[in-house]
């Protein structure tokens, strides 16, 4: 048994014999997440049915668990792998047991019907999701976040060694959508079941996976492990965001800084002073932020959205340099806020500049 | 691997189209193979009978009729099978071909689906032979019908495709009559041979002679045991027509024609019964040598086809018992002005059928005077089947 | 925890199954008193135990005989059969293309059958004089199976069901176009009779047909049976259905094919007959309350069955002893039924 699940060498994905997608390669072991990120329309949903089969391969080839994947026949990979769409199915007048319970058909006889072990796999898969009360109500009834749960229930109760999701959270909420990738996780990481999915939550990405593939253009980007792939650059470029930032450290979405020549200062540390660049931002006032040490939480936030950042050295006492700067800063501007700040041994200068700043009258306090 | 799945498919399901047209085919052709019986046919042979004479026809080729001793007859309607009538008392003789059936002499409770026969019956004197018919009393313009029909003496059973198969049976019916209509529904008449009832096609309408029609009453005659009636009548129709041996062919063109609702004219063929009477009547039927590509009786022109071969037709009689809304000039004009041209209107000789023309088969005679009637007198008066259209 | 919700899981699957017995004990039920009343119907009056001794003991008049065995018997089988055939058939398309007013005739079959049919009255009554019923039946079968050929070859390129939709509907429009070309050739009497045979009846079945229409039915149901499985799947959509292991392609065409097989079963000795296909199974589901095939393909079967009958009763008797055609009856009962359900698809959405 080799160590990777899936091998894709040199694949090529597309329709209609014409490939949208050439020479992808990566290996993904038991037991892993990876998730397909990359622009609206880039290819993943093309690659992921390419995988599994609902697309033609153009060039290149899968190997499945050590076999090809042309070479498999459509029941053997129904044990093999299991799948939850983004398209919406139309059922009548099947609840969601009876959902769940298609999930058994590659082990269930002639006429499809359930032993008592397939009946207990079900309730156990429903359980799993947490959606156990949602057995016996009709499929088409529930909300989109239900549903969801109750297809992953489905691709669960097949039993599969691999799960394929395209885009799973994009109609749940947040609550849904975290419990959906802790569900995910737990099945990759218990049960070894490897997960591959898309999703457009790059932050819940960044988070959950193991491996990363960023598709764009016409072949893969990049891919490996989330701690390379998510940089602010390769982000960046990937999305080819230029109205705004991504920042991989938290993970987290910013608008664009205000433009224009700053005529506000912001005075804080410690994280107090967020709400306030928060606040500017939405009025679109440019600013200047000072004086932080790199590191601080104010400071992750001012390189985004401040103009301009007056810095010292992270566990210095504030310099000459720094002040000279932040008072000349200081000039410039009608506003200073003064958002509160952490006043120890070596920062007591940040109080100095507060005084000025009262006496030339344009201070502001919170 | 797929190609090889659809080359098996593709030609499976060819395989199966033609072998399935070709037994539609054979199936057709097997039932139906004695279309030429232009030659003499034969008396049949039966064990136990003696064949006597064939009777003589004057006009009708469609239909034979073979006599035996002790009264037994066989009537040969050019079918696949022949009717042997068993007189009254008599027996059934034994080692019958199956292509013989058996009519019991005279058959009684007759269900008539074959509306031009209808009169013959009258004629011969024999409506009480028929109890159950497929018209109601509101299609039929035999008088005597729609009497038997009100007084409760014949009942409606259905149409000729959908027959009360049960009310039939349950009124010991002996024999049913058919028009041709009923090639379109085969299993209607398989139903009635299931249940023992013997089929009897009226064929008259392929008679080429119009008095040929008439003459059917000969068989029926046979059937109903009115043999005398039915010959005494035939000679009656003879002596009339008797009339017109003599006479000179008028020359004059006459059209018969109608206009469908989408503005086409339908005519007669040249070989049809009609342009037969009117030749006899001493008319020229004024689309000599028209013949329908299909080998039906009538013909779908259009209006400017029947201009050039009409406009100058002495006479025109237009065909009210197909269409029976023009009943006077003006609802002509009203088809279409382009008939104020016809010399015939111009000329004042326009006349029209009544819609007995169909099924009055037994007085095809007094119909042939009546065209001779507008032929030679300038106001004929009081006609029975033709009107002058005012 | 879990031991309430196994109980929960268990009352539900007692109260579903309790619902089936209870809805298929109905039809049943219905079924033989629909059999019964057409028994008993006709035009002419014969008393209960009369029928009786005809059907059971074979002892009674030969009039009796005559009437019950081959008039009354044979036209009540073929009807049960047939309405049955015709529910199924469009129970299959309904699944097939995922919309719940697709017909046994969407696929032009009873197109390609009426003109088949046609060219059979027209052309083979010009040279063969004279037609069998069974060359009738056979023209019909064979125009059904050639237009489900043609939707077979065409649903092998095109993936798209609201494409196949619409190249059933052309086949239907170039049938009809071919038949009007053939009825300009046509005598007055084809052009009735072949009106007559589209209006569908079920008068004059004899005993051989019933023959055939009970074994292709069958036959075409069982294996309908067999495939209940992938059907559920297939219900999920053409997506999920495979990802469980059912083969497309295969499974297309198989089902293009019973379905076909049913109503061409039904247009050969039949005539085209509206609106059961489409309105039965839709009353099947509803009543049954599932879409689960291994429930829902019997019941829409007899369901189908009993409405036929039910219909074919009320044609008969209606105006006696003139006969409805049956196409006029299933509509007025039929037609409503769509409606409904389509209203009530509406406001769903």
């Amino acid at each position: 048994m080799s160590e990777n699940y899936f091998e894709i060498n040199n694949l090529s994905v597309g329709y209609n014999k014409k490939a949208l997608i050439e020479d992808i390669c990566f290996d993904i072991k038991r037991g892993e997440i990876v998730t397909l990120i990359g622009p609206n329309g880039a290819g993943k949903s093309t690659i992921l049915k390419s995988i599994t089969r609902q697309l033609e391969i153009i060039n290149g080839n899968v190997v499945l668990d050590g076999g090809n994947l042309k070479d498999l026949s459509f029941k053997e990979l129904a044990v093999k792998m299991a799948v939850v769409l983004t398209e919406r199915i139309k059922t009548e007048l099947m609840t969601c047991y009876d959902i769940v319970a298609t999930g058994r058909y590659p082990y269930t006889g002639r006429l499809g019907i359930l032993s008592y072990e397939d009946q207990e796999k079900v309730e156990a898969a429903l359980a799993a999701v947490h959606a156990t009360e949602l057995g016996g109500r009709d499929f088409s009834a529930i909300s989109d976040g239900q549903r969801q749960r109750v297809l992953l229930a489905r691709a669960i109760c097949q039993e599969p060694d691999a799960i394929i999701l395209d885009e799973p959270t994009s109609f749940l909420d947040v609550k849904y959508k975290l419990e959906l990738l802790s569900i995910l996780r737990g099945m990759a990481k218990e049960n070894n079941i490897t997960v591959i999915m898309s999703l457009h939550e790059i932050d819940l990405a960044q988070k959950i996976s193991d491996k990363i593939v960023c598709v764009k253009g016409d072949r893969i980007y990049r891919y490996g492990k989330p701690e390379e792939i998510f940089d602010e650059e390769t982000i960046k470029g990937l999305y080819e965001i230029d109205n705004g930032f991504f920042d991989p450290l938290y993970g987290s979405i910013e608008l664009p800084r205000p433009e224009g020549e700053p005529k506000t200062m912001v005075i804080s540390s410690s994280g107090k002073g967020i709400k306030t660049y928060r606040m500017l931002q939405k009025e679109n006032t440019p600013f200047i932020a000072g004086i932080l040490y790199p590191g601080d939480t104010d400071y992750q936030l001012a390189r985004l959205l401040a103009t301009e950042i007056i810095e010292e050295k992270p566990f210095c006492a504030i310099s000459e340099s720094a002040i000279e700067k932040a008072r000349t800063a200081m000039k410039q501007c009608e506003r200073v806020i003064y958002a509160g700040a952490d006043i120890g041994t070596y920062n007591k200068e940040i109080l100095d500049l507060v005084e000025e700043a009262r006496k030339e009258g344009k201070l502001e306090e919170y | 691997m797929k190609n090889k799945r659809r080359m098996p498919l593709g030609v499976l399901i060819v395989l199966c189209v033609a072998i399935m047209l070709m037994c539609t085919a054979c199936g057709g052709a097997a039932d139906g193979g004695d279309t030429e019986n232009k030659t003499k046919a034969e008396a049949p042979k039966i064990d136990g009978l003696t064949f006597t004479e064939q009777v003589d026809l004057d006009y009708a080729q469609e239909f034979d009729i073979f006599k035996y001793e002790d009264g037994y007859a066989v009537i040969d309607t050019h079918e696949d099978k022949k009717f042997l009538l068993v007189p009254e008392g008599k027996d059934v003789p034994e080692n019958l071909d199956d292509s013989l059936v058996v009519v019991n002499e005279p058959a009684d409770n007759i269900y008539l689906a074959a509306t031009a026969s209808m009169s013959l019956f009258d004629a011969m004197g024999a409506m009480d032979h028929v109890t159950m018919t497929s018209v109601n009393a509101s299609g039929w313009s035999v008088d005597a019908a729609v009497k038997a029909l009100k007084s409760g003496k014949m009942t409606y059973a259905g149409k000729y495709n959908e027959p009360d198969y049960e009310m039939i049976l349950d009124n010991d019916c002996e024999l049913v009559v058919e028009s041709t209509m009923i090639y379109h529904n085969p299993e209607v008449k398989e139903m009635f041979e299931e249940l023992g009832l013997p089929v009897f096609v009226d064929r008259s309408s392929y008679e080429s002679n119009p008095l040929g029609r008439t003459e059917w009453i000969k068989a029926y005659g046979v059937l109903t045991g009115k043999e005398k009636e039915a010959n005494e009548f035939f000679e009656k129709q003879k002596k009339v027509i008797k009339q017109l041996d003599d006479m000179e062919n008028t020359g004059k063109t006459v059209a018969f024609f109608y206009v469908t609702t989408d503005g086409k004219v339908v005519v007669r063929s040249s070989h049809d019964y009609v342009s037969t009477m009117i030749k006899m009547a001493g008319g020229k039927y004024a689309f000599e040598g028209i013949e329908d590509v299909a080998g039906k009786a009538s013909v779908s022109m259009t209006m400017e086809s029947f201009y050039e071969a009409a406009v100058d037709a002495d006479y025109i009689v237009y065909n009210g018992s197909i269409d029976n809304t023009v009943k006077s000039l003006k609802d002509l004009y009203a088809k279409d002005a382009i008939f104020k041209k016809f010399k015939a209107v111009k000329e004042g000789h326009c006349y029209m059928t009544g819609n007995s023309m169909y099924q009055r088969t037994d007085v095809i005679s007094d119909m042939i005077m009546d065209f001779n009637k507008i032929l030679t007198e300038e106001n004929p008066g009081e006609m029975e089947f033709l009107t002058k259209m005012k | 925890m879990s031991k309430d919700n196994h109980l929960g899981f268990h009352n539900e699957v007692f109260r579903r199954r309790s619902r089936y017995v209870l809805v298929f004990a109905i039809l049943i039920v219905a079924f033989f008193t629909i059999t019964v009343l057409n028994i008993n119907t006709g035009s002419v009056n014969m008393p209960v135990s009369n029928i009786f001794k005809a059907l059971f003991l074979r002892e009674g008049t030969e009039r009796e005989m005559d009437i019950i065995w081959h008039i009354r018997l044979p036209r009540i089988i073929m009807t049960a059969v047939l309405g049955g055939a015709l529910s199924l058939s469009g129970f299959l398309l309904q699944t097939f293309f995922e919309n719940p007013i697709a017909g046994p005739y969407v696929l032009g079959i009873s197109s390609g059958a009426k003109m088949v049919v046609a060219l059979t009255m027209i052309v083979g009554l010009k040279y063969a004089y004279t037609l069998s019923s069974y060359s009738l039946i056979m023209a019909a079968f064979v125009g059904s199976l050639l237009s489900t050929g043609f939707i077979l070859l065409v649903a092998r390129r095109i993936k798209n069901m609201a494409a196949l939709l619409v190249a059933g509907i052309m086949i239907g429009y170039i049938c009809s176009a071919v038949t009007d070309f053939t009825v300009t050739f046509a005598s007055d009497s084809d052009i009735v009779n072949l009106h007559n045979w589209s209006l569908g009846s079920f008068s004059g079945m004899s005993w051989s047909n019933v023959q055939v229409g009970i074994i292709v039915v069958g036959i075409t149901t069982i294996l309908t049976m067999a495939m209940s499985k992938p059907i559920g799947a297939f219900q999920l959509g053409e997506a999920y259905a495979q990802s469980m292991g059912v083969n497309i392609k295969v499974f297309r065409i198989l089902l293009i094919l019973l379905s076909s097989m049913l109503s061409a079963c039904v247009t050969a000795f039949a005539g085209p007959i509206s609106f059961v296909g489409i309105a039965v199974p839709f009353i099947a589901k509803g009543s049954l309350g599932t879409s689960k095939p291994l429930v829902v393909i019997p019941g829409a079967f007899i369901c189908g069955a009993v409405f036929c009958m039910l219909c074919d009763l009320i044609a008969r008797t209606a105006f006696a002893p003139v006969e409805l055609s049956i196409s006029t009856v299933t509509s007025i009962f039929g037609a409503p039924i769509v409606i409904y359900m389509m209203i009530r698809k509406r406001s769903r959405i």
